[in-house]
């Protein structure tokens, strides 16, 4: 069936986890890294045509688009066991191979001139797909390529696909260590406007919550991108596991954000995930019951979002999906539901019905899980608006200094003046007005101010 | 006993009766006397005794040889001079020693009783109780009847002058009537007992003792009166063998009565001893009169019953603290319940209905075929059901010819699992009797036989529905199919649907869909699935009415038939209107789904249109709510209910054993998914009230299309305009506005602005029937019977932003409260 969907990983961040999670697709469809299905995987009930298609030789081919203006982490794919697995021809390095050098103008004026080929890729995999929903896009709001190139690709899939969704897997900078990218608020600031206008579902992947997860709760020091990025794959392949393994409910992108999203500006997903191991633990099967999966999935610790706790609003979510693999028991569920709304563990929007909505789903057979039940939670919270807070000030720190500047300067964009920066300021001020009015029951008689 | 002795004892009793009675009619008075007489003359005078003293002495001599009797004849007139006072009695008693050794020697037949009877005077002799009085009235007439039979028509002896019926007419009349057969004295009457001829003089006892002894001979008119209706009723073959069997009771009867003929004539005979008299008779009739009792109640009963219920009437009996009726009906039990066994061991051995005259206890349906066939074609047979075999074991036994049936007929399977089974079982059955059939005992042998019968040929048909047909392939399929498990190929196939749906209902063609259908199958991974799971879905559409589309009528079958159809095919029509729900509920999430693709979508185009933001927020926090609302009942439908019902389900069919067990946890699942979609009687108001929550989702998509299309005109005649002006710009370097077309842009826009105005209007005026509705939903679930509907409400407000606005749903659920809110709804009930 159709509801394709198109993976863009844009920069190294944006294919680094775009690999990891291909890694984690094949495994789950029982397809080998070169692209064939195993033996014991030849009948099933996936759906693998969402994310794959099948070449003439019975090769699964992922949808996938691989971007960078540099060509390191292409050419760490390129030698891995999975560099038969894509469609070379929709691998795309730049050719001057400069990079976009952490500068976000850079990145975005270079993917507009690279535009043609890219979209010459873009549209010859949306002509090979039955009706195409919608496409996904991996990268980094901080550095240079997957938030400057990424900005521009947002723009004009809106532009060239308008009918078609666009859901990003965006990971937001670790604010804990001081980043070698000195021009990161402005990058982030300037992404954050794409994802506001452009996107329709952003599933922030938040490096700050993600290391301290990998730190606190996994007890790895210092983890590597790679142990980050496995974390970050989990999230992205649980999250589209309806889609894969389809049963009554769920079964396309808007069936899955719909119920999240309920206006369009708040499209910014948290996500939580439970239980957490690493590779070294989990000898012995756990059992976690369904209410043990869907109260840890509200505890903050489990969240791969850090948000600062604002004072000045109540904050609540917006809407919640937990999608709950394994064997799970349906009656468990609504008897799990009723303690979480006895015991008011989780504070919900004044101004319409929300709830917490359940996903079961399948599972892949071919992993074996050392847990009974894991859960996945994708959360609209209007706290994540403190993530755009924080980008705001520190945005705003940077820009009392006028600092670093120059660079953005000798781009075309910010040639004869910032203004663009100034508007995207707006973009995402405004943004976080109307998620601290999603807080209030007047919401509903908000308007959205004019921001053009 | 002299004249005036008698003269003085009537004179007595007459002085005697009149102290008693005081003054009577003189009638009544001679009545008594008479009476009393009578009483006194049946007992023994000493005269009589001696006279039969003598007698007896001369039978014994008789039979003595010469040396002998006159060494009698001594001893006898020793004991004359002697003590001893019942000389008669020993002397009777020392004759039918001698007589009794030489006569059991040519006789089939003794008469236990009659031993006895003749025992008894002897201990009366020592022990002069009032107790024994009875058998020395039984004895006494003995003697006194031989001076009748000595003095045939008339006795000087008698007290009234009465011409009396002798006693020995009286016997052979009474042996003739054991027969059924008139006599001189007894006569048939109209039921078929036998009166005694008015005409004929009897006294008293003889009245009494005849009128008592010719019960016997009613009760074999009875029993034999009965057989023959019951044989000439022609009503099969249990009947037949109850007949034969009383019959063979009757023959043991017959032969009694020979004897006791036989009796009769060696008494009248020359060599005769003591003649056979009325208490003879009684003595001897106990016994067989015992019998006949039962029989003729047994008959009685049984009269006009056939098959089964015979057997039943019989074992009725059977129950019984006296072993000798008890074996009695034991042994017509026996012969009754044989042609029942070669029927049973038939029905379970090969599954045939050897049973022309309905007598079994099951019954075949000759014009039920097909996916019919389990459910009706056999029955049991209830009123044929013997009561010696329970509810259950009938069920069992129904259920093991059926299997074998349903094998043969609708499976077509005659594997050699089957061969084997018969074999086995035949070589069992003939094993076990008749008797193990109505021996209750749950571990006998044919119970055993039975159970492992039932339990062979069931699992039987478990596997071939399993594993040759599928069962559980199919069922996935319904599951995927009509209850939407496959969500991915419903939504695609809705997704293929919608233009030939939104037709009028009259002008669809399933033809045109049954093509769709197909591209639907081959678009979703239901691909993957059993060829034949998809062969069998259909599509269907109902009989349109008017001003309906094509999704009101609009139905995914799914057809079965064989094996699996007996199970599926009673609830087709079940699965149809869950379906038709589903589907429905489906529909709107589909259209909520394209409502909110294209207004995000549009979003991003309309940003240069900012009037249109408030309309665009304001659909989608109505889109958002009615999404909410849709996918928490679709969720509560399809997990809470079908897969929480499916669990069960499979469970169930996990431990069936029995093609039965199969169709109970079958409709089961059914039942308790057709409760929980609301499909239910009880329900009718709540899915009646949720179908009109549908409406202005409906009523969104209409106003929401419309608004898209206005809007994107809107925008496209704007950057139509501007490019014009830029254009005008760039040509000119002038100023690019012209009056006409500032004016004609402005009358655009201002209508456009107006439109928007009204659309405003119009979603309030949506959004508030939505939420009035949704309100009335949740109390009316609230307010339900049904915890699961309840805490639906619960759930379907989680937050309690319906609550919050609206106080009913703040009041707890009390009794008071769900009172009001019954009373609030009157339209509902």
């Amino acid at each position: 069936m159709p509801c394709e969907m198109i993976t863009l990983q844009l920069g190294q961040c944006g294919n680094q986890i775009g690999f990891e999670f291909w890694k984690r697709l094949c495994a789950e469809h029982g397809i080998n890294p070169e692209g064939i299905l195993e033996d014991y995987a030849t009948e099933g009930t996936d759906r693998k045509d969402v994310f794959f298609y099948q070449s003439d030789d019975e090769h699964y081919i992922p949808r996938a688009v691989l971007l960078d203006l540099e060509p390191r982490v292409i050419h760490t794919i390129m030698n891995s066991p999975y560099s038969k697995l894509y469609n070379p021809e929709n691998i795309y390095l730049s050719k001057h191979g400069g990079g976009a050098g952490n500068n976000w103008a850079s990145g975005y004026h270079q993917g507009e001139k690279l535009q043609e080929e890219i979209f010459d890729i873009l549209d010859r995999e949306a002509d090979g797909s039955d009706s195409l929903e919608g496409f996904v896009l991996c990268h980094s709001i901080a550095g240079g390529t997957g938030s400057g190139m990424g900005s521009f690709m947002l723009e004009s899939l809106a532009d060239r696909f308008p009918k078609k969704l666009i859901e990003t897997y965006s990971v937001f900078p670790n604010q804990d260590e001081i980043s070698d990218v000195v021009v990161q608020p402005y990058n982030s600031l300037l992404t954050l406007k794409r994802l506001t206008q452009c996107a329709d579902c952003v599933v922030v992947l938040d490096n700050t919550a993600l290391n301290r997860i990998a730190s606190d709760r996994l007890h790895i020091q210092n983890p590597s991108f790679t142990q980050i990025n496995k974390l970050v794959s989990t999230i992205m392949s649980v999250s589209t596991t309806t889609l894969r393994y389809p049963s009554y409910m769920n079964n396309d992108l808007v069936g899955l954000i719909a119920p999240l999203i309920p206006t369009p500006r708040l499209h910014f997903l948290m996500t939580g995930y439970t239980p957490l191991t690493t590779d070294q633990e989990g000898a012995s099967v756990r059992k976690t019951s369904v209410l043990d999966v869907m109260r840890r999935l509200l505890q903050p610790k489990n969240m791969m979002v850090s948000t600062a706790l604002d004072r000045n609003a109540a904050h609540c979510y917006i809407s919640i999906l937990n999608i709950i693999q394994g064997e799970v028991d349906p009656t468990q569920v609504h008897k799990s539901l009723q303690r979480i709304r006895e015991r008011k563990l989780a504070q919900f929007i004044p101004w319409g019905p929300a709830s917490i909505q359940v996903a079961l789903s399948r599972k892949s057979p071919y992993i074996q899980s050392t847990h009974r039940v894991s859960g996945l939670m994708l959360a609209n919270h209007t706290n994540i608006s403190s993530l755009f807070d924080r980008a705001l000030q520190q945005y705003d720190k940077l820009r009392k200094r006028e600092a670093f500047l120059e660079q953005f300067r000798k781009e075309k964009m910010f040639e004869d003046n910032l203004d663009e920066l100034d508007h995207s300021r707006q973009v995402v001020e405004d943004l976080v007005k109307e998620y601290q009015a999603a807080t209030r029951p007047d919401y509903l008689t908000w308007s959205p101010v004019k921001s053009e | 006993m002299s004249v005036p002795d008698v003269e003085t004892i009537s004179d007595l009793i007459q002085k005697l009766v009149v102290s008693l009675w005081g003054d009577q009619k003189p009638e009544a008075i001679r009545r008594f006397v008479r009476f009393a007489l009578g009483l006194l003359s049946s007992s023994p005078g000493a005269e009589t005794l001696r006279e039969d003293e003598m007698n007896v002495a001369v039978q014994i001599k008789g039979k003595l040889e010469v040396r002998d009797a006159v060494q009698f004849d001594k001893l006898h007139n020793d004991l004359k001079d002697g003590p001893l006072k019942n000389r008669l009695s020993i002397l009777t008693f020392l004759l039918y020693m001698g007589q009794t050794a030489d006569q059991t020697k040519d006789r089939h037949f003794s008469f236990p009783d009659m031993r006895l009877g003749l025992t008894s005077p002897v201990a009366s002799t020592s022990r002069q109780t009032s107790q024994v009085s009875c058998s020395q009235g039984q004895m006494l007439p003995l003697s006194y009847t031989e001076t009748i039979v000595r003095g045939p028509s008339l006795h000087p002896a008698r007290i009234f002058n009465e011409e009396s019926v002798s006693e020995d007419l009286l016997v052979q009349d009474l042996i003739y009537s054991f027969q059924g057969i008139e006599g001189k004295v007894l006569k048939l009457d109209s039921s078929y007992g036998f009166q005694i001829d008015p005409k004929a003089k009897l006294n008293r006892t003889h009245r009494q003792g005849v009128l008592r002894l010719s019960a016997l001979g009613y009760l074999h008119n009875i029993v034999s009166r009965g057989l023959e209706r019951m044989s000439a009723a022609c009503s099969g073959r249990v009947a037949d063998s109850f007949v034969a069997a009383l019959h063979q009771e009757l023959s043991e009867y017959y032969r009694f009565i020979a004897i006791m003929q036989e009796e009769v004539n060696r008494s009248q005979s020359p060599l005769g001893m003591d003649s056979v008299t009325l208490s003879h008779l009684h003595l001897w009739a106990y016994q067989p009169l015992e019998s006949l009792k039962w029989l003729a109640s047994i008959v009685k009963a049984c009269e006009g019953q056939k098959g089964g219920a015979l057997a039943s009437a019989v074992y009725g009996f059977s129950h019984h603290g006296d072993a000798g009726v008890k074996q009695l009906v034991k042994r017509i039990l026996e012969k009754v319940c044989d042609p029942l066994h070669t029927m049973l061991v038939r029905w379970i051995a090969e599954g045939e209905l050897d049973d022309s005259r309905n007598e079994f206890f099951i019954e075949a349906r000759s014009d039920v075929a097909g996916d019919r066939m389990w459910h009706e074609k056999y029955q049991v047979r209830d009123s044929m059901v013997p009561t010696f075999i329970s509810k259950a074991q009938a069920r069992k036994i129904l259920g093991t010819g059926k299997s074998i049936n349903f094998l043969r007929e609708i499976c077509k399977d005659s594997a050699p699992l089957q061969e084997r089974h018969r074999e086995s079982f035949q070589q069992n059955a003939e094993d076990s009797n008749v008797e193990a059939l109505f021996d209750i005992d749950p571990d006998g042998p044919l119970q055993t036989m039975m159970e492992t019968a039932f339990k062979e040929t069931s699992t039987r048909v478990v596997e071939i529905l399993t594993k040759q047909y599928n069962l559980m392939e199919h069922l996935q399929g319904i599951k995927g199919y009509l209850l939407l498990g496959q969500g991915h190929f419903i939504q695609h196939l809705m997704h293929l649907l919608e233009p030939e749906l939104a037709k009028p209902a009259n002008s669809l063609n399933t033809h045109n869909l049954f093509p769709i259908l197909e591209t639907a199958i081959r678009a979703t991974s239901a691909k993957f699935d059993d060829l034949d799971v998809q062969r069998r879905l259909y599509v269907r559409s109902l009989a349109p009415s008017e001003n309906e589309t094509g999704w009101d009528v609009f139905i995914l079958d799914y057809n079965v038939d064989g094996p699996i159809g007996t199970i599926l095919e009673p609830c087709r029509q079940t699965y149809q209107t869950v379906f038709f729900s589903l589907w429905r509920a489906k529909r709107m999430e589909s259209i909520l789904s394209g409502i909110w693709k294209r207004q995000t979508t549009s979003a991003k185009i309309f940003r240069k249109m900012p009037e249109v933001l408030p309309i665009q927020n304001h659909i989608h926090l109505i889109t958002s709510s009615m999404v909410h609302l849709v996918h928490q009942m679709q969720y509560y439908f399809l997990f809470e209910v079908i897969e929480c019902s499916w669990d069960v389900f499979a469970r169930q069919l996990g431990q069936a054993t029995s093609l039965d067990d199969i169709i109970s946890a079958h409709n089961n699942f059914v039942e308790s998914v057709r409760r929980g979609t609301l499909l239910d009687e009880n329900s009718q108001e709540l899915m009646n009230h949720l179908r009109s929550v549908y409406g202005p989702i409906l009523e969104l998509q209409g106003l929401e299309e419309t608004f898209l299309e206005r809007a994107m005109q809107e925008y496209e005649d704007r950057t139509k305009a501007e490019n014009k002006i830029e254009n005008k710009c760039d040509s000119s370097k002038k100023w690019g506005r012209t009056t006409s077309g500032d004016a004609k842009d402005a009358k655009r826009t201002n209508i456009f602005t107006k439109y928007l105005a009204t659309l405003s209007l119009h979603l309030k005026f949506l959004s508030r029937t939505y939420q009035d509705r949704v309100k009335k939903f949740l109390l009316m679930l609230a307010s339900a019977e049904d915890v699961s509907l309840q805490l639906l409400s619960v759930r379907l407000d989680f937050n309690e932003y319906y609550k919050s606005r609206d106080s009913r749903l703040v009041a707890p659920l009390t009794y008071q409260h769900r009172r009001q809110s019954e009373q609030s709804f009157p339209v509902c009930k």
